[in-house]
């Protein structure tokens, strides 16, 4: 157990390391309210998303008299958010990480590692699951009507409930990791491989999860049909309901330990069934082919600055955490496209409901820049160097080209998509070539801006003794404000559009959003070449 | 081929790991770098190699001033840490075409030079796996090879034995003595005191960031072995602290 704390402690430590934006020994008390400014962010959107989605379905249950399914539902989103966070992590944290030698040759159980790592992901999702069920709580005692001891029962009961909660996406996030893993793991072209796979199920997972609004249509038609459900293939959260809304002489204590039992049993048996195979799985993993029959022919050549470009490119397409957390959603955005391409035929009347095509551009402009805010590479692009800047640092290369190949990059996977969006939404909707093509610029522009922010972002907030991608790339303080401010910057859109929309037209705004983009990058540019250059030196 | 004046690094947090450094290494010449852990050896030879900033006095490298004319400077220069991290997603081949790309090196004589160095240190079947699967000493060669396929005019190596077979070594002892008289200079550092006494033209000693003893190797060892001599300084040194 002692050895268990020990691993826990470190695990944890790493994770929360990752949020902070301080690296190495330099410590400021600004960087470090920075930090703290980050997590308050994150706990911030959490209760503001769940207070939004609970007080609404809480609202609309409790006018047909079953506020208790409020509960079980805010729960499952809960659990399907909390796993899209953290799949992509237990496959880095529990299968990819550069402490596994290390782990491997401690006098400890590979039960007591994987739990020890298992669990750090478990303490993530259990902040994650009480900001976001706190709103729940708090709709359910004000639409439900109860008295104040009702409700501080329900409170003790929520309190008592709550930290078994996140077993499970902690178990399905282990699950798909171990799945990430053994398919890498027995294929050639490993990053490949573990790339798709994971795709795959994040795919699915964001697919489950679009279905909330039929599963609220679905709840609202047929209450009885949900109940149905909630005892069946989701029994765990039928039995949370009870435990949390439980009458009788034992107030829905039985419930709670069948609850308890339901989401810590299958917890432990996939954390013990993984601890077997824990060697193996490392060890697949680790076993590169090392061939002996290399012929020495043509070496090919090229300039410095493609040179960069291709080991950023191979950095990035070989590494599956790295492509899926920043370029989802450049697979977002081409499926969505297809999507609505596909769904024309149902999309154009509710299209014409709400004033034409012209009139829905803006918002789809919104849409696209938004989800380009997600694919930056170049947010973590520095601090993925890690160990091997003294690489870059060493060569005779200006910054300025180190710079611009990672600039490159990520301006490359995010406007690529975004353009075959765009055209795909000009083939299915026709709309003016003059509002395409300004939708087609500004995206470009935005992807050119948010590649040129994340750098300068990673440059302020570098993490360079990280020793797991995964923490990078998901965590750090940098990936975090590279995507927020890109938001940001794409939310900033919507009072433009408001004041100076009617005025100039789509395509005028488009022109103008873009020249502001284009300005700002320009400012930022200059500043990574200059300041940015000299951070790097002394990284 | 290589001047350091009055060079010191001062690390955030004030502590001071090289104070008033000045030497210099010419064409030709090899030089031993030698110290205890955390004398200042590895710093200064990042510091030169460009890798770490700093503020206090002028490193120069065939003329080029490392704070000034950093390009020119590295251009001519390779430089091989203690424990070289590589790029563990290229293969062995990809990463000497990377390499060679960045120092701008003409497709023959890089594909002359991959082959001479990968040969000697028996590394050319390995060159189309992936780094990831190298181990440490095959890690060490093929650092090795990217920084002598550069033909650097100043090659700066950081425990260059370490890690490495004896074939390798010798290998290795060969090639700097080959760069040394087509005109390049060498500047290494080590543990090995034996391997400095033989190797070097020239030894530095280094004790708590000062320079303390430099000159001809014979003259700085004298009838003793370079051992003798460099514990009698770390005597003394530690006398006077």
């Amino acid at each position: 157990m002692r050895k268990l704390w020990v691993l826990l402690k470190l695990n944890f430590r790493a994770m929360l390391r990752a949020f902070s934006f301080q690296s190495g020994a330099a410590k400021s008390k600004g960087k470090a309210a920075g930090g703290l400014g980050a997590l308050a962010l994150m706990a911030f959107l959490s209760l503001y998303l769940s207070s939004a989605y609970s007080f609404l379905l809480t609202r609309m249950l409790a006018e047909q008299g079953a506020a208790e399914l409020a509960l079980p539902l805010m729960a499952v989103l809960a659990c399907v958010v909390s796993l899209m966070f953290t799949v992509m992590a237990a496959s880095g944290l529990v299968f990819g990480g550069r402490d596994n030698d290390i782990m491997l040759t401690l006098p400890v159980s590979a039960f007591t590692v994987v739990l020890g790592k298992v669990l750090a992901l478990y303490l993530e999702n259990l902040v994650f699951c009480g900001l976001w069920m706190l709103p729940t709580g708090a709709a359910y005692i004000a639409y439900a009507g109860l008295s104040a001891g009702q409700a501080a029962l329900f409170c003790a009961r929520l309190t008592a409930a709550l930290p078994f909660l996140p077993l499970l996406p902690s178990a399905l996030a282990l699950l798909g990791g171990w799945l990430i893993a053994y398919a890498s793991g027995r294929m050639r072209h490993k990053a490949a491989v573990g790339t798709i796979v994971s795709m795959a199920l994040l795919g699915a997972v964001l697919v489950g999860s679009m279905q909330i609004n039929r599963t609220l249509e679905m709840l609202l038609r047929d209450l009885g049909g949900v109940r149905r459900v909630l005892y069946t293939w989701l029994l765990p959260f039928g039995l949370l309901t009870d435990a949390l809304t439980g009458a009788g002489p034992a107030l829905g204590l039985p419930a709670l330990g069948r609850y308890i039992l339901l989401g810590l049993a299958p917890f432990l048996a996939l954390v013990w069934a993984v601890g077997t195979q824990y060697k193996r799985i490392l060890s697949r993993l680790a076993g590169h082919t090392l061939r002996g029959d290399y012929k020495l022919r043509g070496v090919k050549t090229s300039g410095a600055f493609a040179a960069l470009l291709r080991k950023e490119c191979r950095r990035y397409f070989g590494t599956t955490i790295y492509v899926l957390n920043t370029g989802f959603g450049a697979v977002m955005l081409l499926g969505a496209a297809v999507y609505a391409l596909a769904a024309r035929g149902q999309a154009l009347p509710v299209v014409e409901t709400l004033g034409g095509v012209r009139a829905v551009m803006p918002m789809a402009l919104i849409a696209i820049c938004a989800i380009q805010s997600t694919v930056n590479p170049a947010c973590v692009s520095v601090s993925m160097e890690g160990k091997t800047l003294w690489l870059l640092k060493e060569a005779p290369v200006p910054p300025r080209a180190l710079f611009g190949a990672k600039a490159l990059l990520s301006l490359l996977v995010s406007a690529v998509p975004a353009a075959g969006c765009i055209a795909l939404l000009w083939a299915g909707y026709a709309p003016a070539p003059q509002d395409a093509l300004g939708m087609l610029a500004l995206c470009v522009c935005f992807a050119g801006f948010t590649s040129v922010f994340g750098l300068a972002v990673n440059l302020l907030l570098p993490r360079m003794d990280c020793d797991n991608d995964a923490i990078i790339v998901k965590q750090s303080a940098a990936s975090m404000v590279g995507v927020f401010g890109g938001m940001l910057a794409a939310g900033l859109g919507v009072p433009l559009w408001l004041v100076c929309g009617d005025v100039l037209g789509f395509a005028g705004f488009c022109a103008l959003a873009a020249a502001v983009l284009l300005l700002c990058a320009a400012a930022l540019w200059r500043w990574v070449c200059t300041r940015g250059a000299h951070i790097l030196q002394r990284l | 081929m290589l001047t350091i004046e009055h060079f010191s690094k001062t690390y955030p947090g004030g502590k001071k790991a090289v104070d008033d450094l000045s030497l210099t290494v010419n064409a030709g010449e090899i030089m031993g770098f030698i110290g205890h852990n955390g004398a200042g050896k590895t710093t200064t030879l990042r510091c030169v190699a460009g890798i770490l900033d700093f503020t206090e006095g002028e490193i120069a490298i065939g003329g080029h001033s490392v704070k000034t004319q950093p390009i020119a400077a590295k251009q001519i220069t390779a430089f091989l840490p203690d424990n070289p991290d590589l790029y563990e997603f290229l293969t062995g081949i990809q990463y000497l075409a990377f390499i060679a790309d960045l120092y701008g090196i003409e497709k023959e004589a890089r594909e002359a030079r991959i082959q001479k160095y990968a040969d000697a240190f028996e590394l050319t079947g390995a060159l189309g796996s992936a780094i990831g699967s190298y181990s440490h000493g095959m890690k060490q060669k093929l650092a090795v090879i990217s920084a002598l396929m550069r033909a650097p005019k100043l090659l700066i190596l950081d425990e260059p034995f370490v890690g490495l077979d004896p074939q390798a070594a010798f290998v290795l002892k060969g090639f700097l003595h080959e760069l040394c008289a087509e005109g390049g200079a060498v500047i290494f550092s080590t543990h090995v005191l034996e391997v400095a006494e033989k190797l070097c033209d020239r030894i530095a000693i280094i004790q708590k960031g000062r320079l303390v003893r430099m000159g001809d190797t014979a003259s700085i060892v004298g009838d003793e072995s370079l051992e003798q001599v460099f514990l009698e300084l770390a005597r003394e040194g530690g006398e006077h602290a």
